[in-house]
């Protein structure tokens, strides 16, 4: 075994170094330059039968092309004794001598910088690569050789957690948190590196995680967990506060608090959005949500874009919002039956009314306007909040209405390009300006927890049900831990619904 | 570079012209996908060759884990197999560091912390005397009279050999255990020597002395609190009057007045020599005592000691005018089972 490239491969790094290397993966291999890739183009023949394809090989010693399959290469380096090639589909070296592909570390490292500066000038997420383990992360496996791996009908990954005290709203959000694919990702790839570890909620979580794979069966007491968050969220601290919904939030801002604070790194404040920085929270929580004020007398459109972690849906008949109603809702009146009803309604434009003028940045004056609200970014996880408990100056009441919501949600219907598209907005046909072919990304979603609130307003109680694995769910309550169907599932209330994006564009969130 | 410029534009002319015949065009997307899925599987076969030959591939691939993790799906069971008993647990509270019955820690950290109703007079206070033994017990002690959320053999309190520090704190055992209880009370006024009626208990015996021959002094049944008319207030009788500077006499007698003056100065004593045991005695002569219900509150108990393990006890017993009842119930709150 060896990253060390061979002998004569080390031999040729003696004597010319790692530049012939450099060029030959720059221009032939990743091209990393629109010039690259002209040259690419046009010059990439077999020079012996001038084939495009074939399996095309670069002499590292010289300037040759030529293919395998019809033994050109081979040709070349036994008469000239060039012994080493390089691959230029994938920028791997072949030696000759060895009879074998080589892998050097060094030039490893230059072949991913080169795919990372090529994704960046056609404007791509970063591309994907298998994870390899770093010399240092080899050295760890080697002398730690047990592997414990999360196989189908396992129980690796569950964890019962003990009611403190009508603790139940903080279990159901730990266990949605937990079964966060990309958080458990992030966690169990020992991501986050703390110099004050008694302090930092970020990295009690990181050891929830180790204890939820760490395969013990007991069920967890999560009372250091409690007295972070209480003491770094005051407003909340208190033995009478119940709404798991409040407490969600809570976490996620003293979790994106820590990161900031007690990362080694300075955060990377995002230009165009200073509330999003690039913390684990932010790149998965995080979304952005674009307010269109339409002024109704000369249509100048005023623009904001807010980020949000949750989206919070009316379930209540839509009441006749202050105004006649305007032309754009269609539908009238009548509660939401799903999340889909919730989410078209959430978008809608929404007439102000007469007794909300305001000033537009157009003309100048106090109009009427439209509002609406649409999603110009979407999270990784969307997090989305029925709002069946409703206080009002009259009283307060839970609203147990039945509100169906899929298994897999597809938001593009409600992205701000589609949604203004159908409106009297600026971008036409969701073109956009800075080259983002929002009409091309994939805005599927599948369910992987929902958080239900079982009971009255005064006296409740929380369970939830998380999916492991794909398609394996499990309910939730305190200590206990079922397994439960997809019907059991899609059937109950929700209160709190949890959507995972299901193809991730690497090296893309960053960019607003 | 126009040379590659001149090759681009025929290669697209080439491109164009080739496409012009819908036969071509088939044969060419055939060409074209069959080249991209060769490239592909080289991909996998390059990872899957350098996987091999780094040996990366045997190091992530290790030794298995043995034990099984295999769901159990059966009525009555968890997953894990186990049936879900619940077992009373325990966790040491992060603040202060007891222990703490778990189904009850919520209850408990929110008073720890200072954060219930009451809680943050007891916090302030806490943080007042900045005392770190203080915070294990001044401020939850007296809150909850029915003490389960404590385990007792949790304390790590190492037992200090101080002798005075003891005998100081064992006095209000020896003495009758109303007194006792009135004389932890005191002890969170020992800070400011002030000479004002609401603050008797505070006071030293000298001050309490000077104090009672200006005013009537008999403690209110219903407001707990001296009565600060003229000794000759037509409320109380003479008698009650004499009872109330007989009591404190006796009292002093009692103390020798040596202790007696530590109240007014000696605030600091040292809880690591308070033993678990007296705690627990204390805190069952409190509740007799309160059960008890005794209104006659003798406030010159108060010098007896300076034991500020009970701190807050204080609140208790100033409290009281305005309820007993009211108190036993805010401090037995029940764990809901959500």
């Amino acid at each position: 075994m060896s990253d060390h490239g061979c002998i004569h491969l080390n031999n040729f790094k003696a004597a010319k170094g790692i530049q012939p290397y450099k060029v030959i993966h720059s221009f032939f291999v990743t091209s990393t330059s629109n010039e690259a890739r002209v040259r690419k183009a046009v010059s990439c023949l077999c020079h012996t039968c001038k084939s495009y394809k074939d399996r095309l090989h670069s002499c590292l010693h010289c300037i040759f092309f030529g293919c395998y399959v019809k033994g050109h290469i081979q040709e070349h380096a036994k008469t000239k004794k060039h012994f080493l090639a390089v691959d230029l589909c994938y920028g791997n070296i072949l030696c000759f001598q060895c009879g074998d592909y080589v892998y050097d570390r060094e030039l490893l490292v230059v072949a991913k910088a080169q795919w990372s500066e090529t994704a960046k000038s056609l404007s791509l997420g970063e591309f994907y690569r298998t994870w390899e383990p770093s010399l240092y992360e080899v050295e760890l496996l080697k002398k730690n050789p047990r592997r414990r791996r999360v196989v189908e009908n396992s129980t690796i990954g569950l964890r019962g957690l003990i009611n403190l005290g009508s603790t139940c709203f903080m279990n159901c959000i730990v266990q949605a948190l937990i079964h966060t694919p990309l958080l458990r990702d992030y966690f169990l790839a020992d991501r986050h590196h703390c110099p004050q570890p008694n302090r930092c909620l970020v990295c009690e979580v990181s050891s929830l995680f180790q204890e939820f794979y760490s395969g013990n069966k007991a069920p967890l007491i999560l009372h250091k967990l409690l007295h972070l968050i209480w003491t770094h969220a005051r407003h909340l601290a208190g033995y009478e506060q119940q709404d798991a919904h409040e407490f969600f939030i809570a976490t996620l801002d003293v979790l994106h608090r820590h990161c900031e604070q007690y990362s080694q790194v300075a955060p990377l404040i995002v230009k165009d959005n200073p509330h999003h920085c690039n913390c684990i929270i932010d790149q998965i929580f995080t979304g952005g949500l674009q307010s269109d004020v339409v002024c109704q007398a000369c249509n100048g459109v005023s623009t904001t874009i807010d980020p949000f972690w949750d989206i919070s849906l009316d379930l209540g008949p839509t009441a006749g919002s202050g105004g006649p109603s305007s032309g754009l809702s269609k539908e009238g009146g009548g509660a939401p039956t799903s999340l889909l009803d919730c989410l078209e309604r959430f978008t809608r434009a929404e007439h102000l009314g007469s007794s909300a003028k305001i000033k537009c940045n157009n003309c100048q004056t106090y109009q009427e306007s439209t509002k609406q609200l649409t999603m110009k970014q979407l999270p990784i996880v969307a997090s989305f909040h029925l709002k069946r408990f409703e206080h009002s100056s009259i009283q307060d009441k839970k609203i147990s209405t039945f509100i169906s919501f899929p298994e897999q949600l597809d938001m593009t219907p409600f992205m701000s390009h589609r949604r203004n598209g159908n409106n009297n907005s600026a971008a036409p046909n969701g073109l956009h300006k800075n080259g983002e072919d929002a009409a091309f990304s994939d805005n599927r979603y599948s369910l992987f927890a929902v958080i239900n609130h079982e009971g009255s307003l005064e006296t409740g109680h929380y369970t939830a049900f998380i999916r492991q694995q794909r398609d394996q769910w499990f309910k939730c309550d305190d200590h206990l831990i079922t397994r439960a169907r997809l019907k059991d599932v899609l059937t109950s209330e929700g209160y709190l619904l949890f959507y995972h994006k299901q193809i991730l564009e690497y090296g893309r969130n960053s960019k607003v | 570079m126009s040379v590659t410029n001149d090759k681009i534009q025929e290669l697209n002319r080439c491109f164009l012209e080739f496409m012009m015949k819908p036969e071509n065009v088939d044969s060419a997307t055939k060409e074209i996908f069959e080249d991209l899925l060769d490239e592909v599987l080289m991909g996998f076969i390059f990872d899957i060759h350098r996987m091999t030959k780094t040996g990366s591939s045997d190091v992530e691939e290790g030794i298995p884990d043995d034990e099984s993790y295999t769901i159990v799906d059966l009525p009555g069971l968890d997953v894990f197999g186990q049936h879900p008993v619940k077992k009373s647990q325990e966790c040491n509270c992060p603040n202060c560091e007891r222990g703490v019955a778990a189904s009850r820690f919520a209850t408990h950290l929110e008073k720890c912390m200072g954060m219930g109703r009451n809680s943050s007079r007891i916090a302030s206070r806490r943080i007042a005397n900045n005392s770190k033994d203080l915070t294990s017990y001044g401020g939850v002690v007296s809150d909850d009279d029915d003490d389960v959320d404590w385990s007792l053999n949790n304390d790590k309190r190492k037992r200090r050999k101080d002798r005075n520090g003891l005998k100081k704190l064992k006095q209000p055992r020896n003495a009758n255990q109303r007194n006792g209880a009135e004389a932890l009370g005191e002890l969170a006024y020992g800070v400011n020597n002030d000479t004002s009626p609401s603050n008797y208990e505070s006071m030293s015996l000298e001050d309490k002395r000077t104090l009672l021959q200006q005013i009537c002094g008999v403690v209110s049944e219903h407001t707990k609190k001296l009565c600060t008319r003229s000794m000759r207030c037509p409320q109380h009788s003479d008698d009650q009057r004499r009872e109330m500077r007989a009591n404190l006499e006796i009292l002093a007698g009692q103390n020798n007045g040596t202790v007696g003056q530590e109240v007014g100065t000696g605030l600091h004593v040292d809880v690591d020599g308070f033993e678990e045991a007296d705690g627990q005695g204390l805190r069952e002569s409190l509740t007799r005592w309160d059960r008890e219900g005794s209104c006659h509150s003798s406030p010159a108990d108060s010098t007896s000691t300076t034991s500020t393990s009970s701190v807050s006890r204080k609140r208790e017993t100033k409290s009281k005018g305005k309820g007993k009842t009211g108190k036993r119930d805010r401090s037995s709150p029940v764990s809901q089972p959500d």
